[in-house]
């Protein structure tokens, strides 16, 4: 199955092949490193809030084209809206059941982390998101954080 | 490097091994990379197709059903990735892209002729001349496992016994292409 039987020649043959792709089609140092980055943001001891709806195109009241997402975790669904201003994003979400929370966004190349307190009614507001992969943590009152799935906004 | 040993590296990395990590990296920044640009996006989409792929294994790396396949997992999440980027994009409907149908419009940088001039000329100059169907089969198939079909039956989204056929094909067009004597160089 490791090979999906392959004779030596047609092996020795995609091996060189490799090679050769590897020096022409090489990754950037960047994308690399990145990747290898990717790690620090292990965590193993938060819950994980699934992406279960996104849909695109929604027409704001301003005008602006929104982007709904609904993530979803044992305890609490996670909808928020996901307006573009200028060039950068913001996040205007809702928990479900309502009730109070830090809400931060994460973005892997931003120092910063940018939170906010949801109010009591469980809706929170976040500026300042740059476009490209972020994840929201909501840390409730009597759980541990509760993470949204990486997600490219 | 065996389906074990992808397995088991998947496992250290979710025990908290970074160094298993980085082998993985190691292993197949460059699949993760070659799928997303088999797409129609730019430089930094593709970074961000990378990333968020790979921030999608770490959050899943306890919870994959078959760690030994990890590179067809990665070539399914790159894809769905790239895909997700461009409906969001164009906010179009679940526009089903071959990457073949993209990768028409690839043409090899001038660097690239360089620096396969220097490895491997006549492999090259064998694979260019190769259909782009070929060529962009024969480029998936190079990841260790190599020759797997799991990983480009992934990374096109086509069944896996599709591809017995190609791989053969392929592979013996390249090698009659390869005994073929080279054209006279052109000034």
């Amino acid at each position: 199955m490791s090979d999906d039987r392959l004779t030596t020649s047609e092996k020795e043959l995609l091996v060189r092949l490799g090679s050769l792709l590897a020096e022409v089609d090489s990754v950037p140092e960047s994308v690399r490193a990145a990747a290898v980055a990717s790690y620090s943001w292990r965590s193993p001891d938060s819950e994980l809030a699934q992406l279960v709806e996104s849909m695109s195109g929604v027409a704001e009241v301003r005008g602006d084209e929104a982007r709904l997402l609904t993530f979803r975790a044992e305890s609490i669904t996670i909808e928020v809206e996901v307006i573009p201003v200028r060039d950068r994003l913001r996040i205007v979400g809702q928990l479900v059941p309502p009730q109070p929370a830090r809400v931060q966004v994460e973005q892997p190349g931003s120092e910063s982390t940018v939170g906010t307190d949801a109010d009591s009614l469980g809706r929170f507001m976040l500026d300042g998101t740059a476009p490209g992969p972020a994840r929201l943590v909501c840390t409730l009152a009597d759980s541990g954080p509760i993470c949204t799935e990486w997600t490219t906004l | 490097m065996s389906d074990d040993d992808a397995g088991r590296l998947v496992r250290a990395a979710a025990n908290g091994d970074q160094a298993a990590w980085e082998a993985l990296v190691d292993r197949y920044a460059r699949l993760v990379y070659t799928v997303a640009r088999g797409f129609r996006l730019d430089d930094a989409d593709v970074a961000d197709v990378s990333q968020a792929t790979w921030l999608r294994l770490v959050e899943n790396l306890d919870k994959l059903r078959d760690p030994g396949s990890v590179g067809a997992w990665l070539a399914t999440t790159a894809r769905r990735e790239a895909l997700a980027l461009l409906r969001n994009r164009w906010e179009v409907p679940s526009p089903e892209f071959t990457n073949s149908e993209l990768m028409d419009e690839l043409q090899p940088e001038p660097w690239q002729r360089l620096v396969a001039e220097e490895t491997d000329a006549e492999l090259w100059r064998a694979y260019r001349q190769l259909p782009i169907r070929c060529q962009e089969l024969l480029r998936l198939l190079v990841f260790e496992p190599v020759g797997s079909y799991a990983i480009a039956a992934a990374a096109l989204s086509v069944p896996i016994g599709s591809l017995g056929p190609s791989r053969a094909r392929c592979l013996a067009r390249l090698r009659a292409l390869l005994n073929q004597p080279a054209p006279q160089r052109r000034t």
